[in-house]
Formats: C-alpha cells, sequence, structure tokens
C-alpha cells in the first residue's frame, strides 16, 4: 500500500506576545512523518511535545516554516489557496472539544449540512445525507434539528466526527477525541472509529496522551517529546521492546491500565 | 525595567506633543480673539493689533507653533495673556488647593469601596450587600456637581456646620471631596465586590479552607491580595478622571484651584494658561497610569518587571 | 451493612452518607447512602465516571461540600471523633491538622500571590503554634521529603515558576505538613503528565509507608488506581456497587458495571477487536427510583432488578458487591479462571 500522507523535515517555531517581551518556542523541530493507507498512526507525548502542532502543520490549517508536506501526489505546500481549499475535504480533523467545530446556534443538521453545501447542489439529497450521516455515527437522523448543547459529550463528538466524515475524507486527523469523555463512553467512540474505518476505507492519524488509547487503536506507534518523533515502530512491537530512553521512561511512568484478566493471553502475544 | 520605563516615557512624550498639538490648534481655530478679551470692547483697531503684537498672535500660526514648542521643550509655558504672569507660577499656586481635593477624594472612593465592596461579596445578599449595592447605584446615577450643591445645601446653608465658600482651611475641603469622591467610590464598589465575588469561587480559596485556616486569614491573607489587583489600575485611572472631575466641583465651592484656572483661561482665551492646563492634565494621567501598571506588577508576581 | 461493621479499628468510617444539591424537584442526589472505611495505612481508591459522586463524598468528609449542598443523612468517624455533626468552623481544627488535602489542578488550587514557602508553613502556624521561623524551618525539610530538588528555591518561588509536577509536590507537602492521619487525595495526578503521574503516585505510597497515614484516593482513571489503590471502591449514580481489595476487583469483578467498566479500558491485549461498552447513560441524578441504579444498563437485569435495591454484600472475604446475581458473576469467572 501506499503513502496516504507524507511529511518531511517540518519545522515550527510559535512566537509568544507577552506584557515584558516575546518568547519563542520551537514546537517542530524536523518532524518527519508518514501515515500508509489504511492504516491507523497513533502518536503519543505529553503535553507541550507538539503533536497538536504536527496535527496543523500536516493538514496546512497553520503551515510549517519549513518543510513539506505531500498528499498522494500533491505537495500542499506548493499549490494554490484555492486549490488547497479544495483538496481539504480529502483530510479532515477532529477535535477534543467538538464545540470548537460546532457552531451553538445552529442545529447540528445546518452545521453538516455547510460542509456538504460544494459538493452536492440539491437540498433534498443533501438532507438525504445528513441523515445518512447522524446514522452512520449512531446518532438519529431526527436529531438533525437540535443545538449542541442538547446533546452529551460522547453524542457531540459523534456530531463532529458526522462532521468531519461529510466531505467524504481520505484521512482523518484525530486530535485526542477521547480525551474528556468517560471511560463508558470513550469505548463508544473508539468502537466507532474501529467501524468507519473498516466500512470508509480511512486512514487515521490518532493523536493522545493516553498510552491505552493509543496502543488499542493504532497499528504503528511514533512517540513525540520536544518537537520530535524520538521513535517510531509498529505497536505490538514498540510496546514490548523500546529502544530510546524516553520511550522507556514514558512506558514506565505512565500508570497504564492492564486488564489482569487478560494478561496470561497467549494468542495475542504470539500475534505477528 | 529599564526598557519598560523607557518606552513607557516614550510613548508619554508621544502623548504630550499630540495633545499639546491638537489644543494648540484648535485654539486657533476657534473664534474668539484673546487681544479683545486683554483690551477690552471699547479697545481701537490700533490698540488691537498693539496689543496681538505684544501677545505674539499677529504671527503666522506656523511660527507661533514653532515657537511654542522651542519653549515647551525648555519647560517655558509662557505667560499669561491677561495677568502677564508666568504660567507656571500660575499652574504651582494653584496646584495645593487642587491635589489636596483630589487626594481627600481619592482616599474616601477607597476608604468606602474596598471594605464596602469586599464586604458586599462576601457577605452576599444580606443587608450589607444591599446597602452596597443601593450605594454604587446611586452613587453613579448623581452628578457630582448635583450632590455638591446638595451637599452646600444641607450642610453649610441649612445646619452651617461647614464654611460656605473659601479654602483657607481643611474644613473647606470636606464637602467638594465628598462630591466628587461618592461617585468614583460607587463604580469602585461594584469592582471590588465583583472582584472578590469572582476570587471566592477560585479554587485556591477550597486549598486554604482544606488547610483549617479561620474564615478571616482566607479573607484577609488569601482573598484580598488576588481581589484587589484589578483595583490597583482601575483606582490610577479613576485618580485621573478625579483631577478632570475638579473642574466643575472647584466651580461648585469656588475653590481656587487648577479647575478653575482652566476656566477662566477658557473664558478669557488666554491661550498659553489652557495648553499648559492641557498638557498638565495628560502628564498627570498618564503618570498615574504608569505608577499604577508599576504597583501592579509588584502587587502581581506573575507579571512582576524584569 | 457494608465491610464498615467489621472494622471497628478504622481510620475513617463513612456511614450511610447522604448528600443532596437544591429542593424539592430539582433535588440532585449526588451521594445516595454510601457507606466506606479507610483502614490505617491503607490507600482506598473511590473509582467513578464524572457525576458518580466521588468528589462530593471526599469533601464532604472534612465538611467542605460545596456551600449548595446539605448533608441528608449519615455519619463520618474520624477515629472515634463524629465530624458530620460538626460545623464546618467546628472541623477546621481537623482540617490541615488531622485530615490533609490534595486536590486535581495543582496550579489553581495554590494562592497565585502568596510565596510557597507562605503557603506551605501557614497549616503548622495555625495548628501545631509554630512560630513563622520555625514553621518555615519545617516547610524547607517537608519540600525535602516530597523530592524537591530545590527546597530552598521552592520555599521562595510563586506557583506560576514552578512545574505542574512540583506544584503538586508543594501541595502534598502543605497537606502532610501537620502530621494528618488521612489523606484526601482528589484526582492529584489528573492533570499532570503521563510520566509525572507516576512519580507522583510512588511519592504518595512512600508517604503513606513513611508517614502511617491513611489515603483516600479518588480517581477516574483505572490505571491511576491500580497503580496506587490497596482497596477499591467503585461509584456509580451516588452509591457504592462494588468495593474489594484491588487485586480481587480486577481479577474476578462482581458488580456488572464494575465487569463491563473493566472491559471498556483500551488496550493492547485488545487490539483487532471492538470493546465491550456500558449501554447507554447513567440514570438523572435528579430521579429517585427504588431498584438498582444499574437496572437499565445491565446485561444481567431482571425483574427484581427494577423493584429491589440491592444491598452492599459481601460475596466473598472483603469482597463487596451491590448485585442481585454477583454469585453469577463470580461462577463466569472461576470458570474463565
Amino acid at each position: 500500500m501506499g503513502d496516504c500522507i507524507v511529511a518531511e523535515d517540518l519545522w515550527k517555531t510559535h512566537v509568544r506576545r507577552g506584557v515584558f517581551g516575546r518568547t519563542r518556542v520551537e514546537a517542530l523541530r524536523g518532524v518527519s512523518v508518514s501515515v500508509q493507507k489504511g492504516r491507523t498512526l497513533g502518536i503519543v507525548g505529553e503535553s507541550g511535545a507538539g503533536k497538536s502542532t504536527l496535527a496543523r502543520a500536516l493538514l496546512y490549517l497553520d503551515p510549517p516554516d519549513r518543510g513539506t508536506v505531500r498528499f498522494g501526489e500533491v505537495e500542499l505546500g506548493s499549490i494554490s489557496a484555492r486549490r488547497l481549499r479544495r483538496l481539504r475535504s480529502r483530510f479532515q480533523i477532529v477535535f477534543q472539544d467538538p464545540n470548537s467545530s460546532l457552531n451553538p446556534r445552529l442545529s447540528i443538521g445546518a452545521s453538516i449540512e455547510e460542509a456538504l453545501v460544494d459538493r452536492i447542489r440539491s437540498r433534498p439529497e443533501r438532507r438525504d445525507r445528513v441523515g445518512q450521516l447522524l446514522a452512520q455515527v449512531g446518532l438519529s437522523p431526527d436529531d438533525r434539528t437540535r443545538v449542541p448543547h442538547e446533546f452529551s459529550g460522547g453524542q457531540r463528538q459523534r456530531i463532529g466526527i458526522a462532521r468531519a466524515l461529510a466531505a467524504n475524507p481520505e484521512l482523518l486527523v484525530l486530535d485526542e477525541p477521547v480525551s474528556s469523555l468517560d471511560v463508558s463512553i470513550q469505548a463508544q467512540i473508539l468502537n466507532l472509529l474501529l467501524d468507519l474505518k473498516d466500512q470508509l476505507d480511512l486512514t487515521y492519524l490518532f493523536i493522545s496522551h493516553d498510552l491505552n488509547v493509543v496502543s488499542f487503536l493504532s497499528d504503528d506507534i511514533a512517540v513525540m517529546t520536544e518537537g520530535c518523533i524520538v521513535e517510531r515502530g509498529p505497536t505490538e512491537q514498540l510496546l514490548r521492546s523500546p529502544t530510546e530512553a524516553y520511550t522507556r521512561k514514558l512506558f514506565e511512568d505512565t500508570p497504564v491500565f492492564h486488564d489482569t484478566r487478560l494478561r496470561y493471553n497467549e494468542q495475542w502475544r504470539s500475534k505477528p | 525595567m529599564v526598557s519598560f520605563v523607557a518606552r513607557r516615557a516614550g510613548r508619554l512624550a508621544l502623548t504630550v506633543l499630540l495633545i499639546s498639538t491638537l489644543v494648540f490648534f484648535l485654539l486657533r481655530v476657534l473664534p474668539g480673539d484673546p487681544a479683545e478679551v486683554v483690551a477690552g470692547v471699547e479697545a481701537s483697531e490700533a490698540e488691537l493689533d498693539e496689543i496681538r503684537t505684544r501677545l505674539g498672535t499677529d504671527r503666522p500660526v506656523a511660527v507661533q507653533y514653532v515657537n511654542w514648542l522651542v519653549d515647551l521643550a525648555r519647560l517655558d509655558f509662557g505667560e499669561s495673556f491677561f495677568s502677564s504672569r508666568p504660567v507656571r507660577v500660575l499652574i504651582l499656586e494653584r496646584l495645593p488647593v487642587t491635589l489636596l481635593l483630589a487626594g481627600l477624594a481619592f482616599s474616601f472612593s477607597l476608604v468606602v469601596a474596598i471594605p464596602l465592596g469586599v464586604m458586599s461579596a462576601v457577605r452576599r445578599g444580606t443587608l450589607i450587600d444591599y446597602v452596597g449595592i443601593v450605594y454604587s447605584q446611586l452613587g453613579m446615577a448623581i452628578p457630582g456637581f448635583w450632590l455638591g450643591i446638595l451637599l452646600l445645601l444641607v450642610f453649610s446653608v441649612k445646619l452651617g456646620l461647614v464654611p460656605l465658600f473659601g479654602a483657607d482651611g481643611f474644613a473647606h475641603f470636606i464637602l467638594p471631596a465628598l462630591a466628587l469622591g461618592v461617585s468614583r467610590s460607587a463604580v469602585l464598589v461594584r469592582i471590588v465586590r465583583n472582584s472578590t465575588l469572582q476570587e471566592l469561587d477560585r479554587e485556591y480559596v477550597l486549598t486554604a479552607e482544606s488547610k483549617g485556616l479561620a474564615e478571616r486569614t482566607i479573607r484577609y491573607r488569601h482573598l484580598l491580595r488576588n481581589a484587589l489587583l484589578p483595583v490597583i489600575t482601575i483606582a490610577g485611572i479613576q485618580l485621573g478622571y478625579m483631577l478632570g472631575g475638579t473642574i466643575i466641583i472647584e466651580q461648585v465651592f469656588s475653590l481656587p484651584g487648577l479647575g478653575r484656572l482652566f476656566l477662566s483661561g477658557i473664558y478669557d482665551r488666554d491661550f498659553p494658561v489652557i495648553q499648559a492646563s492641557v498638557i498638565f492634565l495628560a502628564v498627570v494621567f498618564s503618570l498615574l497610569n504608569f505608577i499604577a501598571d508599576v504597583l501592579y506588577s509588584v502587587a502581581n508576581p506573575r507579571i512582576r518587571v524584569g | 451493612m457494608s465491610h464498615s461493621s467489621e472494622n471497628s479499628n478504622a481510620l475513617l468510617r463513612i456511614i450511610d452518607l447522604s448528600v443532596s444539591f437544591g429542593e424539592g424537584r430539582a433535588r440532585l442526589r449526588a451521594v445516595r447512602n454510601v457507606s466506606l472505611d479507610v483502614l490505617d495505612r491503607e490507600i482506598h481508591a473511590l473509582v467513578g465516571e464524572s457525576g458518580a459522586g466521588k468528589s462530593v463524598t471526599a469533601r464532604a468528609i472534612p465538611g467542605l461540600w460545596p456551600h449548595t449542598a446539605h448533608l441528608e443523612s449519615g455519619a463520618v468517624y474520624y477515629r472515634d471523633t463524629e465530624l458530620s455533626s460538626r460545623s464546618r468552623e467546628q472541623l477546621r481544627s481537623f482540617r490541615g491538622a488531622k485530615i490533609g488535602m490534595v486536590f486535581q489542578d495543582p496550579g489553581r488550587h495554590l494562592n497565585p500571590s502568596l510565596p510557597m514557602g507562605r503557603q506551605v508553613s501557614e497549616p503548622m502556624e495555625e495548628h501545631l503554634g509554630l512560630s513563622r521561623g520555625a514553621a518555615r524551618a519545617r516547610a524547607l525539610r517537608l519540600l525535602k521529603l516530597v523530592e524537591l530538588s530545590d527546597a530552598r528555591r521552592v520555599l521562595r518561588s510563586y506557583p506560576h515558576e514552578l512545574s505542574g509536577g512540583m506544584k503538586q509536590r508543594a501541595l502534598i507537602a502543605m497537606a502532610i505538613s501537620c502530621g494528618p492521619g488521612l489523606l484526601i487525595a482528589d484526582e492529584p495526578t489528573t492533570a499532570l503528565d503521563a510520566t509525572v503521574q507516576g512519580q507522583i503516585l510512588s511519592l504518595l505510597r512512600r508517604l503513606r509507608d513513611q508517614l502511617d497515614m491513611g489515603i483516600l484516593f479518588v480517581s477516574h482513571d483505572f490505571g491511576v488506581v491500580q497503580a496506587v489503590a490497596d482497596r477499591i471502591s467503585v461509584m456509580y449514580a451516588g452509591g457504592i456497587v462494588e468495593s474489594a481489595p484491588a487485586e480481587l476487583l480486577f481479577q474476578g469483578p462482581l458488580h456488572p458495571y464494575t465487569d463491563l467498566l473493566i472491559s471498556a479500558i483500551p488496550e493492547p491485549h485488545k487490539r483487532g477487536s471492538r470493546l465491550r461498552s456500558v449501554p447507554g447513560a447513567a440514570p438523572d441524578p435528579r430521579l429517585s427510583y427504588s431498584g438498582c441504579p444499574f437496572y437499565a444498563r445491565c446485561p444481567l437485569a431482571r425483574d427484581i432488578c427494577a423493584r429491589v435495591a440491592p444491598p452492599l454484600v459481601e460475596h466473598a472475604p472483603g469482597h463487596y458487591a451491590a448485585c442481585h446475581f454477583a454469585d453469577e458473576l463470580r461462577k463466569r469467572d472461576s470458570v474463565h479462571g
């Protein structure tokens, strides 16, 4: 399988203006990363490691200062703003707080429809598609007339996912999508993400600080700290034998839950 | 810290230059010839010309402006058109009266507003809170000059407790300071109350409680420190406004302060007096803001100046 | 009754505690008939999802429930002293002295405009009658005890000058400064970075050993709880549904909610298949119901569950569960063994 997205040597510096001067923060320091079509790459790291900056740089929401991002055959830095906008439908992002992408005054149906205006001309068809999307994420098509605050946190995240899916993307960047959810709700969303990936042949870039979540969902894991990816590998291999000092420290010091009922599940151990 | 002060000083100089330029040209554009005021209504055209030459108002405006700027740079504010005395002396003579008035009003405002605002927030919904709310509503609604006249009528005319006019004793300043301070303290009560209410909900108050500290300790050692931070900045601006407010209050109470000097300057088209007064007010206003900012950064460790 | 009846030498004993917010129709029952014990030197974790009533329970112990809440019933004993009948002011001599508290977000829980030294010494001046100087000297030793390397500098610092982990260590130093018998830690690692979490947890365990404290540890995070707890009580909809020694609970949960919740936590062993998840959502805390609060979501539910609320009963030594069919789960677990 080919690569869905390839980034090479990304650099990004944030300048923060304070009361008495400005400080520069190097958020990305030469990050190269790629995600193969149909796979899930998990990016794990502590807060301030540069995970979210990487996500925004990859999608050119916040273009990198230096470096290249290739999506399929297209280099994002070399195309016009208009073409970039059109290309955007093929890669979408889901945030931790779905409220940030939903207009609180707009019904959720209208919010999702917004993302469809360019692609579907006829209104009734658009409506149908909205209903279909809501059903796809486990909501009822009748929910379309309600506004975001009428929904629970888990439901809002479903709406955020539906909105991202409206554009028929190939790549979904998931930036801490389950971090503020309770365990039981989190499991529902993770299951939804698994199902959608199968149904729609999606590629995921999954960002989280939660080792449990990342290692459950990802085929490969990249460990980020201080603006760099220090180690990357297939999930099982990386968890079993990390080579970098930081990765070892991260795995050892992070309280990770183990379902002790599964601890001796040899079936998993023998998997490639 | 040095660069901070330098930046602020630069900004102050720029402000003064802009304001003084604006005032200078505004005065020259507005109708009214100083010479006519100085000479009186019956003066002949020749007399007027002579006076204009003496005052320098016959020269082109640009020349007047440059001359004035050069003098200003040497801190020479010129002479009053009307009394021919140096403006600097006039201002220094009047300054103590205004400073005393504004200082008293400011102290009154703080002394009333801080305890009332804090208590009002801490004992939310009780009588004291009600008093605080009513005071701030009324205080903001009543204009200072009207309150001044009312105070004069009640305390001087009817009760005779305080002398009516004059500025030779402390007693003369009590009523004007009240008239000036009430509306400002009314605003401040509100700000202190809101700020305290906000701080009451902060988690560190819970921590202080979990340490078993007495309510008083929590209030005075923990809460007040943070609740009064925004008050510093606002109080600085308010003191500036009070200096402006003295113009009217001095008029009501016939106090010979800067405000009256300024006002009579306007009546008399006494350009040097007006210009100097405006510059003076602008400088004081900026300085007060600067002092408030420095105090704020001293009181707030999070933005302490490096 | 719960296990509380047997351990009469408990450090902390909560009996039948109920706390609610508001009145009449809007009355929200946050804590419903909770009973639990914390033994000497025990780390007892109170775990559950948001809204389960963990924090309200924990804060009710030293009388720090929100001003809008009221105690409906129940008793709280610290050793032999009953606390719940005392006023907030009367409980002041317990708070900080015998019961220390650590909170979730150390940045918000420290006073931003007081130097750390002041904040750490305060309780010692208040409760131990130490002079400023003596309290400060002890504060320095405490900061070293919580493994703050540059203790002298920390003493002079303001909170914003310290990292999250340092702030939490300082907050812990503050909470243990008067040698409390009980430490209440309310989500103490939730706001911290992953690697710092582990350090704080081992610090708490070490302090428990060194200072002979019991710790009531509130958390929503099973990973954290697994790393730190001796005993775990699981809360759901305001009540305790299961309580057991940590290992027993994770090996064979006896309440379907615990069982599902543990299964719902993602981890590498569960890769490749969907997670078991708890369907639906927790009941509205304003509702009153006679049956089991988990009834609507429970895979084992039968008629009796809708009518009769199951009491918290000991099904195995030290293992309590509030489920009519706990024994079925036990049998199933032993089969899977």
